[in-house]
């Protein structure tokens, strides 16, 4: 709203100068979904936007393409180059990736070189005339609206996406992707999306700057862009949609009041950089947010008061018993891992049937994490194959074993702290229920209705768990260790898979809490699930399993069914370091 | 028996919410503290105080031995002679088992203490002894928690905090663990223990405080003596 009345205050070079705040805020924005949302460190912004800028330019100044025969070129030669610059980003992440984007603003200037008669060179390109074509305008710069209309644009861009289920998805992009193949999304068409969308604000204001400027010099798009765009993103308050917006503003905002080319500038950026950092490590948004993100915290309430309120909670009517306990939902044969010289998984086979709880123990190190690693597909057994109901599932990638209908939680939960215990569990369900980005974007009541469907699902798998319903909107970093592991679990049963394997859910629950967990895994196993649990706590395992797996230095010991407390085979007493029962 | 830990009123907040309020216990050389209470309670917000980690909006006093230590670091603390284990057991990924285990002995020969020797970790712990060329970024949970005690354990420290020290561990590792650490407390370790697993809780402690929405419900710490 203010920054639309600003041209009524100002006039000529100052519009200018605004103008280009505003264009750069606008590729901060779209950079923000790649950094802040998705952890993806993408240097590379600066040159997409030099990239359309100079086809803009060159098309317009020699082959006098009209301001909209520009557009669609620049915008899918952006797309080109950013695609070019990211595919590393594919394999490699974090500083990494940073280094490998970094590239390009060094080789941006030398593409510029390369031809020089016709993007200018050194000389820059000049005379980029925005009419040509609606005659008689000759030389008229592109209007204040088209630059604020771009901002506007991209600010929505950013916010429809984050709004819809996509919001989730990329945050567990950048914090749990192992999470998000695990729930049966893919991980790098996820990245491919975020490079494409994030380009997109940077195109749009290439392109219109290179109308409002009229003229382009390599040095534009160099080291002090990328520095203001990368910093301003990451400084205020990177995954929030005002943190950009703040950020770019005020490191552009700087950079234009002493001028781009001044040698003050880099210096100047440098030193408010600085103090920036010193003043808001992380963020100043998110220091704001911390505090009250702690606060919330520090409420503390229990999640479970009593008993009787565990009890209490609404459970949704069980589905119809499912009488499927012949059927094998899991099958090993003969699977071996080994990690150097470590047998760690040493020719293990069993079959799981459907209906049942299964608790695979045995001491630490005897190799279960692996075996559950290698069943959903984060691993791939150097021998030996891998059925999940009737499929093999050998060597398949933990996305594709998640079609099948396998679902797992990890030992250190995969969680995102700054979602909400719901979301957190409406990632279970982005395979199954999210709308497309471009129905995110285009039509967002329908992404919505998609993610009421979600939250409703999300929800009423929460409230089965125990949690209770005020909790479902607390942050998951405010919660205790153990009560995280069970938002995982949540988020495991919702994706509605047929297989369930939970890594040491019960480690740091309380006796309520295992309580509630039991029932739930009973019911899981009444509707036809097959629930494959590794875990310690002798008395959990006891009260909710149907059938033991024990496995020892890699290998199997014994698998033991139906089994008894009172009637306990020996090794499972001993391992269990259970008194055989006086007789 | 001299007295290793006295919190007085302890008050602790996060932002503007309070977490703790008036948290009242005492350690005699020897005595085994038990925290109990729901997950949420406040019990890794209390050990997190105490060992220095968490230091926002705190007051009242911590006096560890002779010394006053709230509001000092956790690196000050840990030189006094205060090992703490938190919760999840997080150790140096990047490092082999045996130099996360030197760690402890480097934290000892600071103090000027002998450190425990390493046969008597491999004694509690005898899977460690197998892997010490190991990356411990490959152990698995389980083993990560033994070696992140067995370090707290070789730094002999005379106060011992464990937040949720069974996690992960199998029943036997947990057995060896609780009992090599009743027999260190009858040697006049400390200890202040957070376990939701109340059947290893009892074998380890003296007497235990139960704490709820970051209040004392319950409480039966050595009463202080009146001269």
């Amino acid at each position: 709203m203010v920054a639309a009345l600003v041209p009524f205050f100002v006039s000529g070079y100052r519009v200018f100068e605004f103008d280009v705040i505003l264009l750069m805020v606008a590729a901060g924005c779209g950079l923000n979904l790649a950094v802040g949302y998705s952890g993806e460190f993408l240097l590379s912004q600066a040159t997409v936007l030099g990239v359309s800028a100079y086809s803009t330019g060159i098309l317009s100044q020699y082959d006098h393409w009209s301001i909209l025969a520009t557009l669609p070129v620049a915008l899918g030669l952006s797309l080109v180059w950013q695609l070019l610059i990211c595919v590393a980003g594919l394999r490699v992440r974090g500083l990494y990736l940073g280094i490998l984007t970094f590239f390009s603003v060094l080789v941006f200037p030398y593409l510029v070189y390369i031809d020089g008669s016709v993007t200018g060179g050194t000389d820059g390109l000049v005379g980029i005339s925005p009419f040509v074509s609606s005659g008689g305008r000759k030389g008229i710069v592109i209007p204040y609206e088209i630059v604020l209309g771009i901002l506007v644009v991209s600010v929505y861009l950013a916010w429809s996406l984050v709004a819809s289920g996509w919001g989730i998805r990329l945050r567990y992009l950048r914090d749990a992707p192992n999470a998000l193949s695990a729930a049966g999304v893919r991980v790098w068409t996820t990245k491919l999306w975020v490079y494409g969308i994030s380009m997109v604000p940077a195109a749009l204001a290439g392109w219109a700057l290179a109308y409002i400027s009229q003229s382009l010099t390599y040095e534009v798009f160099s080291i002090s862009l990328t520095l203001i765009l990368f910093a301003g993103v990451q400084l205020v308050g990177p995954g929030t949609l005002v943190g950009p917006i703040l950020g770019v503003g005020i490191l552009d905002g700087f950079s234009q009041a002493v001028g781009p080319f001044s040698s003050y500038n880099t210096m100047g950026l440098g030193l408010l950089l600085t103090a920036m950092v010193l003043l808001f490590p992380g963020g100043l948004l998110r220091r704001l947010d911390q505090r009250n993100a702690l606060a919330e915290l520090a409420l503390d309430v229990p999640v479970f008061t009593s008993e009787s309120d565990a009890a209490g909670v609404p459970r949704p009517a069980n589905a119809a018993q499912v009488d499927a306990s012949s059927e094998v939902a899991l099958r090993l044969v003969d699977v071996h891992k080994s990690f150097g010289g470590n047998h760690a998984v040493d020719g293990v086979s069993f079959d799981l049937r459907s209906g049942r709880v299964v608790a695979l123990m045995g001491e630490n190190g005897s190799g279960k994490t692996t075996l559950v690693n290698l069943i959903t597909g984060f691993l791939k057994p150097d021998s030996g194959s891998v059925w999940i109901d009737g499929v093999d599932t050998t060597g398949m990638t933990s996305h594709v074993v998640a079609h099948h209908g396998c679902s797992r939680t990890f030992q250190m939960p995969q969680i995102v702290g700054e979602l909400s215990v719901r979301e957190n569990v409406e990632a279970g369900l982005l395979r199954v229920a999210n709308a497309g980005p471009f129905t995110a974007v285009f039509t967002p009541w329908r992404a919505r209705r998609v993610d009421r469907e979600r939250r409703t699902r999300a929800t009423s798998e929460c409230l089965r768990l125990g949690f209770r319903p005020s909790d479902l909107d607390r942050r998951v970093d405010a919660l205790p260790l153990g009560l995280r592991r069970l938002v995982e679990v949540a988020r495991a049963v919702a994706t509605g898979a047929h297989l369930i394997c939970l890594d040491e859910p019960a480690a740091g629950l309380d006796h309520v809490e295992i309580a509630e967990l039991g029932n739930v895994l009973r019911d899981l196993s009444r509707e036809g699930h097959a629930v494959l649990l590794v875990e310690h706590n002798a008395r959990f395992v006891l009260e909710a399993c149907d059938d033991f797996i024990l496995m020892r230095e890699g290998r199997l010991e014994g698998v033991f069914e139906d089994v008894d407390e009172s009637r306990l085979p020996v090794e499972l007493q001993r391992h269990l370091r259970r008194e055989p029962e006086r007789a | 028996m001299s007295e290793v830990l006295r919190v007085e009123n302890l008050q602790a907040r996060y932002g503007r919410a309070q977490a703790l309020w008036d948290i009242h216990l005492n350690l005699q050389e020897g005595d085994g503290l038990g925290l109990i209470g729901h997950n949420g309670a406040g019990k890794s917000t209390l050990l997190r105080c105490i060992a220095g980690v968490h230091r926002m909006g705190m007051s009242g006093s911590v006096r560890f031995g002779d010394d006053e230590v709230r509001g000092q670091s956790s690196f000050r603390i840990s030189r006094k002679g205060l090992s703490f284990v938190r919760e999840g057991a997080p150790v140096f990924g990047d490092m082999t088992v045996l130099e996360n285990l030197m760690l402890g002995v480097a934290q000892a020969r600071r103090r000027g203490t002998t450190a425990r020797t390493l046969s008597s970790v491999w004694g509690i712990f005898p899977a460690l002894e197998a892997m010490t060329t190991r990356r411990a970024g490959l152990l698995s949970g389980g083993q990560r928690q033994m070696l992140a005690t067995a370090t707290a354990l070789l730094s002999n420290p005379t106060l011992l905090l464990l937040d949720e020290p069974s996690a992960g561990l199998a029943p036997e590792a947990a057995e060896n663990c609780f009992e090599a650490i009743t027999r260190l407390r009858k040697e006049g370790l400390s200890l202040l223990i957070a376990e939701q697993n109340a059947e290893w809780l009892d074998r380890v402690t003296t007497h235990s405080i139960e704490i709820e929405s970051g209040r004392m419900i319950t409480g039966s710490t050595t009463e202080p003596k009146i001269p």
